[in-house]
């Protein structure tokens, strides 16, 4: 695609203020012929020049919004100094009004209010989209205004939280019933199940265990399979 | 270089071109090039509406000026984009030096 044929598809998606749009898209055309003779310069043939200028400029498809939003604001500025200019004009009706009671006068001193707020409402366009609406410090004043307020919500969250996992553990706690998968008082609770008692280890060093009623000859290695074994030498030295 | 991590800092980088003198779009784009060794390659599509809008908030001063047969915008730094442009680069400076001391921590004494 050549300059022209670029510039002439990107003029045909693009809408607004036909100066301003002339403007731009001069502006492009010079700027492609810029690039395609440096890149003419460098060694390209003139064609394969004006193709990759075309190229690092980026397809209509893809530049047009960024364009299309500069259009835009213009439109709005346009129409707002038209509507601005307008005003005083309607107010001098106004004025010229005031003096008949009649229904005239009250149409005219309606209108007039409704000019007034139009003058406003343009004289805001136009301080949002000019030289007013330069974003100095707004982006570091928008971050800051975030985290702060963000910190209080951030200390209301760990508050809730805080309460929610209080009011669990009470309600664990006054709750009898067991519930599945639940570790209550350090030991798993399996539901309907009674609660399962971990083994109890014993010292490696062998030292003593206390031991349960029923219990003779308990040892310091008093694990059952040690008691049978002792029990069976026993009977076998009776025998 | 990302697009996106540029994206965001293209206001920047056009005004701190400009410090030096005028230029007109593609000297823009070139300087930006330049500057950064290769390393920035902005999309030229996204420039000029850039640029048109910084003329918008009034930081830059746009003109046209013929050579020969042709016409060139040229964009010259206003005091509004002076204060702007100082006001990135401090912001820029917090930002990295912040950054920086996550990603890479001093070692502790």
């Amino acid at each position: 695609m050549t300059i022209d044929e670029h510039v002439a598809a990107l003029s045909d998606v693009l809408h607004g203020p036909a100066r301003t749009k002339d403007r731009m898209l001069t502006e492009v055309r010079e700027g492609l012929t810029d690039a395609a003779d440096a890149l003419a310069d460098a060694g390209l043939p003139a064609d394969a020049a004006a193709r990759r200028a075309v190229r690092d400029f980026g397809s209509v498809d893809d530049v047009a919004p960024s364009f299309q939003d500069e259009l835009t604001v213009a439109q709005a500025r346009r129409t707002a100094v038209t509507a601005a200019l307008g005003a005083p004009v309607l107010l001098l009706c106004w004025q010229f009004a005031g003096a008949d009671t009649g229904v005239l006068s009250h149409t005219a001193r309606l209108v007039g209010a409704v000019a007034a707020v139009a003058a406003l409402l343009c004289a805001g366009c136009l301080a949002a989209t000019g030289a007013w609406a330069a974003p100095r410090a707004l982006p570091r004043t928008v971050a800051w205004a975030g985290t702060i307020a963000a910190r209080p919500s951030a200390r209301r969250d760990r508050a809730h939280r805080r309460v929610r996992a209080r009011r669990e553990l009470d309600a664990r706690r006054t709750d009898r019933r067991p519930h599945a998968g639940v570790a209550r008082e350090g030991r798993v609770v399996r539901a309907g199940l009674p609660a399962l008692r971990p083994p109890r280890l014993t010292n490696v060093t062998g030292g003593r265990r206390p031991t349960r009623a029923g219990d003779r000859g308990a040892g310091p290695t008093s694990r059952p399979c040690a008691r049978v074994r002792r029990r069976s030498r026993r009977s076998s030295r009776r025998s | 270089m990302r697009g996106d991590a540029v994206r965001g800092h293209l206001d920047a980088l056009l005004l701190a071109v400009l410090e030096s003198g005028p230029l007109h779009g593609y000297a823009i784009i070139t300087a930006v090039q330049e500057r950064s060794d290769g390393a920035l390659e902005l999309r030229t599509g996204t420039v000029y509406p850039a640029l048109n809008r910084l003329e918008r908030l009034g930081m830059l001063t746009g003109s046209w000026q013929s050579v020969g047969a042709r016409r060139r915008r040229c964009y010259e730094l206003t005091d509004n984009g002076r204060r702007t442009l100082a006001g990135e680069r401090t912001a820029w400076r917090e930002f990295t030096s912040a950054i920086g001391a996550v990603l890479e921590p001093r070692p502790s004494a």
